[in-house]
């Protein structure tokens, strides 16, 4: 195998993300195919959306790229900024929901997907979490939390620990996104969508305390994360630098991610006041627009 | 208000729970007690050329550190502060405790390099070769990482590693993360409470 190539090899097998990765790769493929034979047509921008999010997780988890990550405290900061801001955006970007439900086997959708979505606790909690004032504060606390130097140095050894952290990270990206890219119109009701205002100040809110953690660690002159010194970084990287680095990806990146969802959000703000704007410019014959406010 | 209560009740209990399941001893360097793999040794070679496993070491506490010969600071640097704890922690606590050296740079040391090399710093430290396979096996599952530099115009290069030092009690179990940076005092201090 060439030396190139084995850096899409996982340096460390997981079969979950495998296996979750690629289900829902099958099912997405095969929603888009039944679709089409409804009538029904995903557009393409929605589908590279949810390629490139998807690819980007497997990516983050399951290349050579999880090493880096575990070695070079920068890497580890591009790799979660991949898996909570990045790759969760294009996929609620995407909305998936109904491609999904449609090219999952029909015993599966209607056994089990269906059933948990439908039970009452599970939407109770649902419905908790996706409370824009709760998201922010997981979302935010979450960053903060695998952050504490303390709890950084012991979830970077310990296998299932570290795990955890960056399924954790994905997930409450995945909630945090949906939350604030529902096409939905906003609903006063209990899990209808928010309101457009709320969800930029949910951006906003989100965005400080992330250019504050992230020009703390960047600026400071105190190692904060002795953990890659201890395993050994890869490549020859000053000790500072590397925290520097990996302070500013914190705070820059991460904090425009807050003004990219700020667009998507007032672009479906104005289509929501202005439906016949929207109806002028999409033919009739055309429902891949239509899917947008239904999946 | 019977939610600022409830909550006020939580935080006092978590309080007292913190302070009662505080153990008698902390630790100074970093307890990893839980979270790290124990000592496995994957068929190592000593420099007698015997094949050890960790069972050999079960009635010591292990220490075991990684580097290469040629290491120009950090491995003497790492091994000058462990000879320095041995002597202070005296005779008879430092014969409860065995000081492995794992070679990351197999290719140059040799097991008579090795060994002298290991027993300058001290007689009773231990040097091991790995190669292969196993030394990788080794290398993952201490999360260790090793890169090794471009050969200079001597032939010499530069093995970057792990700065780490791993101590393993007598059930084998990896208690305690430090490095060679870390205070004589603190090494002194936890080997002592580990083989005391």
């Amino acid at each position: 195998m060439p030396a190139w190539l084995t850096f899409f090899a996982p340096y460390e097998f997981a079969p979950t993300v495998a296996l979750v990765c690629a289900l829902a790769l099958i099912f997405f493929v095969s929603g888009l195919v039944r679709l089409r034979a409804q009538g029904e047509l995903v557009g393409s921008g929605r589908s590279i959306a949810w390629f490139v999010g998807l690819a980007l997780i497997y990516g983050a988890l399951q290349t050579h790229f999880d090493y880096w990550s575990q070695h070079i405290f920068f890497v580890h900061r591009v790799q979660h900024l991949l898996l909570h801001h990045v790759a969760p955006f294009l996929i609620a970007l995407s909305l998936p929901g109904r491609p999904l439900m449609a090219g999952m086997p029909r015993a599966l959708r209607e056994r089990v997907v269906l059933p948990i979505v439908r039970n009452r606790a599970v939407r109770g909690v649902y419905n908790a979490v996706q409370m824009p004032s709760i998201a922010a504060f997981l979302f935010v606390g979450l960053i903060y939390l695998w952050l504490i130097p303390a709890v950084h140095f012991y979830a970077m050894l310990n296998v299932p620990l570290y795990h955890a952290m960056n399924w954790g990270m994905a997930l409450d990206g995945l909630l945090f996104w949906i939350m604030v890219l529902d096409p939905r119109p906003p609903s006063g009701e209990r899990g209808g969508a928010p309101g457009y205002v709320r969800r930029l100040g949910v951006l906003a809110a989100v965005m400080f305390p992330q250019i504050i953690l992230g020009a703390y660690i960047g600026l400071t002159g105190r190692e904060l994360y002795p953990v890659y010194a201890v395993c050994g970084r890869i490549w020859p990287v000053s000790a500072m630098t590397d925290q520097h680095l990996g302070g500013f990806i914190t705070w820059i990146p991460a904090a425009m991610m807050s003004a990219i969802g700020g667009v998507v959000v007032l672009r479906r703000w104005m289509r929501n006041e202005n439906p016949a704007h929207e109806e002028a410019h999409v033919p009739p014959q055309n429902e891949s627009r239509r899917l947008q406010t239904t999946a | 208000m019977i939610g600022v209560a409830i909550l006020a009740i939580v935080l006092v209990a978590a309080g007292g729970a913190m302070v009662w399941l505080r153990p008698a001893y902390q630790y100074r360097l970093n307890d990893v007690t839980g979270h790290e793999p124990g000592l496995k040794l994957f068929g190592a070679r000593d420099t007698q050329g015997a094949v050890r496993a960790a069972s050999d070491y079960s009635d010591k506490v292990t220490v075991l550190y990684m580097g290469y010969t040629h290491c120009p600071n950090v491995c003497p640097l790492t091994l000058a502060r462990l000879h320095a704890a041995m002597k202070r922690l005296g005779p008879e606590t430092a014969g409860r405790i065995q000081v492995l050296f794992v070679t990351l740079d197999p290719g140059r040391d040799t097991a008579h390099l090795l060994r002298q090399y290991v027993r300058a710093f001290d007689p009773r430290f231990r040097g091991l070769r790995l190669t292969g396979k196993p030394l990788q096996q080794f290398e993952k599952r201490y999360h260790v990482s090793v890169s090794y530099g471009e050969p200079g115009t001597s032939g010499d290069y530069v093995v970057n590693h792990s700065g780490g030092v791993f101590v393993f009690d007598r059930a084998g179990r990896m208690r305690l993360i430090g490095s060679g940076s870390d205070p004589l005092n603190d090494w002194v201090s936890d080997l002592r409470h580990l083989a005391g």
